[in-house]
């Protein structure tokens, strides 16, 4: 037996008093088997060390404060591991830190051997002492264990030993070694009598608090031990592209960091404290110690894992529907930019038909006109008049009833077929019939024919001219080059209603609408298309609403009011109204009352109008006035904001501001 | 001698007047009336009732102010007073539906877009006039000339000798 070596304890803190308190406790256990040297930092504690080691001393543990190095723990710990003065020395931390930061770091470098916590317990520092030199000497210095047999009994050695053995021979057993062993125990019992089995193996292990917000194991890192979980709530997260994403809270079980091990100890995901935390960290060796000293270490630690792994893997499950229901979000959101697309497509389409349309429109009208100059040239002055008379002729024209009333009465005095060609030659009353009866029939047919010719110019004329009237309607509804439209100092708003019913006509069909004019609009600074989009979607949707059951009676107003300082436009209709509950939600996009039924504008209608309103400072509501339902806007006269600077909306064009022509 | 009315049913004036002057050169034998609106055409048809014509054809929009033209062609065909008359569907506007209807509850005789074909429209207005003197064993002498005088005049024997 060699007496003669000299084994010495290390003390290393910055911090006098804990040097002090922890060389008498550490003494009074070894009881002169050994020395216990101190230094104050990890440069220090590596120099001793080396000095002892010169002269053939063993320096078996050492114990070093966590909590106050001026570097951090983290780093004396790990700089007197790298510094490889001391290659065999067990380390034990000690701390009272509830921060554990950089503990994984010194776990996964195997420079940390064990923690104790601060102010420790003479048993829990006994224990320590007696885990970490049993297993230093039966390593490093077998001869030497007989220094100790006060601290460290036989079965103390044996289990050193088995320790010593078994990690020589299989560090990486824990994996060879599963066989699960599932019985009906709850999780929670299993896991205590886990940390019990590790308790008795490991003599009490230390615990440690890990505050909230801690990174306890970082991703991709060495893993070089597991938590045992003991209270508190631990995160996982997974790094992906798109940030951090929390895979298990809850569902994270007891056992942190094993199933890396099962991975090469390369840490599949982050763990990070959500709550005070307390733990237990199990170095791998500590864990291998443990599984051989105990059996029933490793099927409970089979149990615990399998109990984590399942629910985990219900939390997969969950995952799963939640990336359903993702899915189903995205592809509903998919679908509304479809239909924006295709709302922007509608506006393209609208322009592009307006552009091709003008131009025949245009011709057309023109060539009406010289047809008329061209057949008053050719006439004889007589005809040419008729022609020109019948052509001239407006809005006086009698109904088909009048007409039919006017037929009946010359026939009384006529022949009933003489009275349906004297009405063609232009008779419109008794006497204008009786003076052209006197006529010769060719005169009559002349007379017929020339009249005829007029009013089939004016018809021509009127349907280009109504053609042209849709076009501008069109070409002011449909998105400009820019995009943008344009600003206008003095937009007529009674005009663009005006533009906005033309474009609507077709739809109208039953419903009688009224425009009711409450007092003279003053000119207001805006977006004339944008605002006539506003009128198009407000009153299509009332047309819809008064339309949309049988209830209605079918009428619409289109009522417009001066306020100080502001324009109002109301659209009234009297269909069935918006439920109470469902008056917040109107404006916003994709809305609609008309289940599965696509509406006007794809559901974007109304938001597009709150749009539009809004980038003109304006106000836009709906309510309910007795059993009519009222949408409301008002529009400064003079916008607060440049309405100029509104940046484009995503989901709509804002259409295009060419003025519409009436 | 009661004239023999084809009834144009259309709310524009120059779309009713271009297919007024179309028909026009149907023949002096064949009269044509206007009317703008259902309400319009009810009252034109219980005028010439009242005159002691004869209404032989409808043509009539689809799209018209208040009740449609396809209403209109349905209640005709429910009127006990015209079991033989004729009805033309002239629209730029009918929906599938409202032309299955038409079809199914009004006997449509004949759908016809616009634009119209003229010739086409004069045509069809003749063929089907053609049918509804037939059908309505009306004396076909004043319409053999504007009509379609053999068939007509066919029918007329067929019916002179019943075998």
């Amino acid at each position: 037996m060699d007496t003669q070596r000299e084994i010495v304890l290390l003390v290393v803190s910055p911090v006098a008093e804990t040097r002090d308190r922890l060389q008498r406790d550490l003494l009074e256990l070894v009881g002169g088997a050994a020395t216990v040297g101190s230094a104050a930092s990890a440069a220090d504690a590596a120099a001793l060390g080396r000095g002892v080691m010169s002269e053939g001393g063993v320096v078996p543990v050492a114990f070093l404060d966590f909590d106050l190095h001026p570097e951090g723990g983290a780093d004396a710990l790990v700089r007197l591991h790298d510094d490889g003065a001391l290659p065999a020395t067990r380390t034990v931390v000690v701390t009272k830190s509830t921060s554990l930061h950089g503990v994984d770091r010194a776990l996964r470098s195997g420079a940390l051997h064990g923690m104790v916590t601060a102010p420790w317990s003479t048993t829990g520092l006994r224990e320590m002492l007696e885990a970490q030199l049993a297993t230093h000497l039966v390593e490093h210095a077998p001869e030497l264990l007989d220094r100790f047999d006060h601290l460290l009994d036989q079965h103390d050695r044996e289990r050193a030993e088995q320790r010593v053995a078994q990690r020589r021979a299989a560090p990486d057993r824990i994996e060879q070694r599963t066989h699960p062993l599932l019985d009906d125990s709850h999780d929670d019992e299993v896991e205590s009598e886990l940390v019990a089995a590790l308790d008795r193996a490991l003599g009490h292990p230390p615990r440690i608090r890990i505050s909230p917000g801690t990174t306890m194991i970082e991703s991709g890192d060495d893993v070089g031990g597991i938590y045992v979980v003991l209270s508190g709530v631990v995160r996982l997260t997974s790094t992906t592209d798109d940030g951090e994403v929390i895979l298990h809270e809850r569902s994270t079980g007891a056992i942190i960091g094993l199933l890396s091990l099962a991975s090469r100890r390369r840490a599949l995901l982050t763990c990070t404290s959500v709550t005070d935390v307390l733990a237990i960290p199990v170095t791998l060796e500590q864990l291998a110690r443990a599984v051989d000293v105990d059996p029933t270490v490793g099927s409970l630690l089979n149990r615990v894992l399998i109990a984590s792994l399942a629910r985990r893997l219900r939390r997969s499950d969950e995952l799963q529907a939640e990336l359903d229901r993702s899915l189903a979000a995205l592809s509903e959101a998919r679908a509304q930019l479809v239909a924006n697309a295709r709302f922007t497509t509608l506006g393209e389409l609208s322009a592009g038909m307006a552009h091709e349309l003008n131009n025949p429109a245009a011709a057309l009208q023109r060539a009406i006109d010289h047809i008329g100059r061209d057949t008053s040239d050719l006439l004889a002055p007589d005809d040419a008049e008729v022609v020109h008379a019948a052509a001239a002729s407006t809005s006086t024209e009698p109904s088909t009833s009048e007409r039919r009333a006017l037929r009946r009465e010359i026939a009384r005095h006529f022949d009933a077929r003489l009275a349906e060609r004297l009405i063609g030659a232009g008779a419109d009353d008794l006497a204008s019939a009786t003076e052209l009866a006197a006529r010769t029939p060719d005169e009559l047919e002349r007379l017929t024919t020339a009249r005829r010719l007029g009013t089939t110019l004016r018809d021509a004329e009127r349907a280009a001219h109504r053609v042209q009237s849709l076009v501008d309607s069109l070409r002011s509804y449909a998105r400009g080059d820019d995009g943008r439209g344009t600003l206008v100092n003095d937009v007529d708003v009674e005009r663009t209603i005006d533009s906005a019913l033309r474009l609507v006509a077709h739809r109208i069909g039953e419903i009688s609408v009224e425009r009711e004019q409450r007092a003279e609009l003053p000119p207001i600074v805006g977006r004339p298309g944008a605002l006539q989009h506003v009128w198009t979607n407000l009153i299509t949707n009332a047309l819809e609403a008064a339309t949309g059951d049988g209830s209605a009676s079918g009428t619409l107003v289109l009522r417009t009011d001066a306020a100080p300082g502001r324009v109002v436009v109301e659209v009234e209709d009297d269909g069935p109204g918006i439920p109470a509950d469902l008056l917040e939600r109107i404006f916003e996009p994709r809305f609609t009352t008309k289940q599965g039924r696509v509406s006007f504008g794809l559901g974007l209608g109304l938001s597009i109008a709150r749009q539009i309103v809004g980038d003109h400072d304006g106000t836009i509501g709906v309510e309910r006035r007795g059993d009519r339902t009222v949408f409301r806007v008002e529009l400064p006269i003079e916008s607060a904001t440049d309405v100029d600077a509104s940046p484009e909306r995503p989901g709509f064009s804002e259409p295009a501001l060419e003025e519409a022509d009436v | 001698m009661s004239d023999l009315v084809v009834l144009v049913v259309e709310d524009e004036a120059e779309v009713r007047s271009a297919v007024v002057r179309d028909l026009a050169d149907l023949g002096a034998a064949i009269r044509v009336d206007e009317a703008e609106s259902v309400d319009d055409a009810e009252a034109a048809i219980e005028e010439l009732i009242a005159a002691g014509d004869h209404l032989g054809l409808v043509v009539a929009d689809h799209r018209l102010p208040g009740r449609t033209g396809v209403d209109l062609l349905v209640e005709l065909h429910a009127d006990t007073r015209f079991p033989h008359l004729r009805k033309i569907l002239l629209t730029g506007q009918a929906g599938h539906g409202d032309t299955i209807r038409a079809i199914n509850r009004a006997a449509l005789d004949h759908y016809l877009a616009k634009p119209w074909d003229p010739e086409e429209l004069r045509t069809v207005v003749r063929e089907r006039l053609t049918d509804h003197v037939v059908d309505a064993h009306l004396d076909p002498l004043p319409w053999l000339g504007d009509l379609d005088g053999p068939r007509l005049l066919e029918a007329w024997a067929r019916r002179a000798r019943p075998d």
